[in-house]
């Protein structure tokens, strides 16, 4: 039957009292910087001195650290470092990183959307210039609630007509030749006309005559 | 705004800087810039985080597996799961503890998977025990022969032992961790610790014990 106790005294109280001391200095309250943990230590010395059982499991567990601690260090590759950012990268698109596929469309799409945005922005521009423009606007304000008409008053803006030379009437039409003797004729039956009808060159009332209570 | 513990009392050296600075003297000035940076999406910073720690992680996923194909391809799966969820990073610990955090679990999954299949505490306790025996030492007559497979034998058998033992092991005999740094890290007590690190040398001592009654015989 193996002897147990150093084993157990490890159990009990974990590291060899040199190393946790060493430790103690950083942190005092350490679990075996105590001086009971230290006369312990002492006893499983002196027992160990006389069995081969603990003497063995002491000197191998003393062989195991030492060389545990001096295991060589590993050396990573040169280029660890630029694979983690590589992987890091990957992932990211393969997973659909919602950044990097919000990126990915605006490269894609921006160069196609730009042209229609810079458009779209001008048309805007020009608009808002347009009906906002002093002195430019129509006689009446009321007008601009007909969409027809604001459209007609905006109109000369985009295309100004040249009102020196007037296009030409549409095809089929011509104007009427009127000779003096027609125009002459013309200005007798209206003379004739205003004889015969006093009332027109009276001043204008806003009512029918008759209406008013003074015609009365 | 991020707070950062200063880890300096952190042993081990920084990735790129080994050799020229002393364990525990590195003072983490910028760091707590490139986090809140890093945090708030900035690639380029996390990268350089990732420059910083990717040696220090890489060292206790090479001692969990014994394998450098094995110990990289975790190092990246570290760094990515950081990248991924650095906006849940709290700061209540340092960005050392919560990365080996990370590390720990990592290698366990990926433990796991290499395994394919997941294995139960138990199960994994069975397999130590029904594992090879270490080949017979007797013809191992020279000290350096001996002391090169004994070391060989420990990174053996230190990346078969079950994933509870394994890491708490790693940190604390092979990196030189302080308990409540390893507590921190793992997220366990203290005791719980302390016990499991006992447990594990011990499996490891009788692994090795025909080795070890080789060199006291001799």
């Amino acid at each position: 039957m193996k002897c147990t106790r150093l084993v157990e005294w490890y159990e009990r109280n974990g590291d060899d009292p040199t190393r946790t001391m060493q430790e103690g200095s950083r942190r005092p309250d350490g679990p075996l910087s105590s001086d009971a943990a230290t006369a312990g230590w002492s006893d499983v010395l002196a027992h160990a001195r006389g069995c081969p059982d603990c003497a063995f499991a002491m000197e191998s567990r003393a062989t195991l650290l030492e060389t545990l601690r001096e295991l060589p260090e590993p050396v990573p590759p040169a280029d660890l470092n630029a694979r983690i950012g590589q992987y890091i990268d990957l992932e990211a698109e393969e997973s659909g990183d919602p950044d990097a596929t919000a990126n990915l469309i605006d490269d894609l799409l921006g160069r196609w959307l730009r042209p229609i945005q810079i458009a779209l922005t001008a048309a805007c521009v020009v608009t808002m210039v347009s009906i906002l423009l002093p002195g430019r606007l129509p006689e009446s304000g009321s007008r601009l609630n007909r969409p027809a008409d604001t459209f007609r008053a905006a109109a000369p803006l985009s295309a100004p007509a040249d009102v020196r030379n007037p296009s030409p009437l549409p095809q089929g039409q011509a104007l009427a030749r009127l000779s003096d003797a027609d125009v002459a004729a013309f200005m007798r039956r209206l003379e004739e006309y205003r004889h015969s009808h006093p009332e027109i060159d009276e001043p204008r009332t806003a009512f029918p005559t008759g209406m008013l209570a003074a015609d009365r | 705004m991020v707070e950062t513990k200063n880890d300096s009392s952190f042993p081990g050296t920084i990735a790129g800087e080994s050799g020229s600075i002393p364990p525990g003297r590195y003072e983490p000035d910028d760091e707590r810039e490139l986090l809140q940076r890093a945090v708030s999406g900035h690639r380029p910073s996390f990268d350089r985080l990732a420059e910083r720690y990717h040696a220090a992680v890489y060292r206790v996923a090479y001692r969990f597996f014994n394998s450098r194909d094995d110990a990289a391809d975790a190092v990246q799966e570290v760094f990515l799961k950081a990248w991924r969820s650095l906006q849940t990073f709290q700061a209540r610990s340092s960005f050392r503890t919560w990365l080996l955090r990370i590390a720990g679990n990592t290698c366990i999954t990926l433990s796991q998977a290499k395994a394919r299949q997941k294995k139960s505490f138990f199960e994994s306790i069975v397999d130590w025990f029904s594992r090879k025996p270490p080949d017979d030492p007797a013809e191992l007559v020279v000290e350096q022969e001996y002391q090169l497979e004994l070391r060989h034998a420990v990174e053996r058998n230190l990346a078969r032992l079950p994933d509870v033992y394994r890491l708490p092991v790693i940190l604390r005999d092979v990196e030189g961790y302080t308990m409540d740094q390893i507590a921190e890290v793992l997220e366990i007590p203290e005791g719980t610790v302390k016990s499991r690190i006992n447990r594990g040398r011990r499996l490891l001592q009788e692994a090795l014990e025909p080795l070890l009654r080789h060199r006291s015989r001799t």
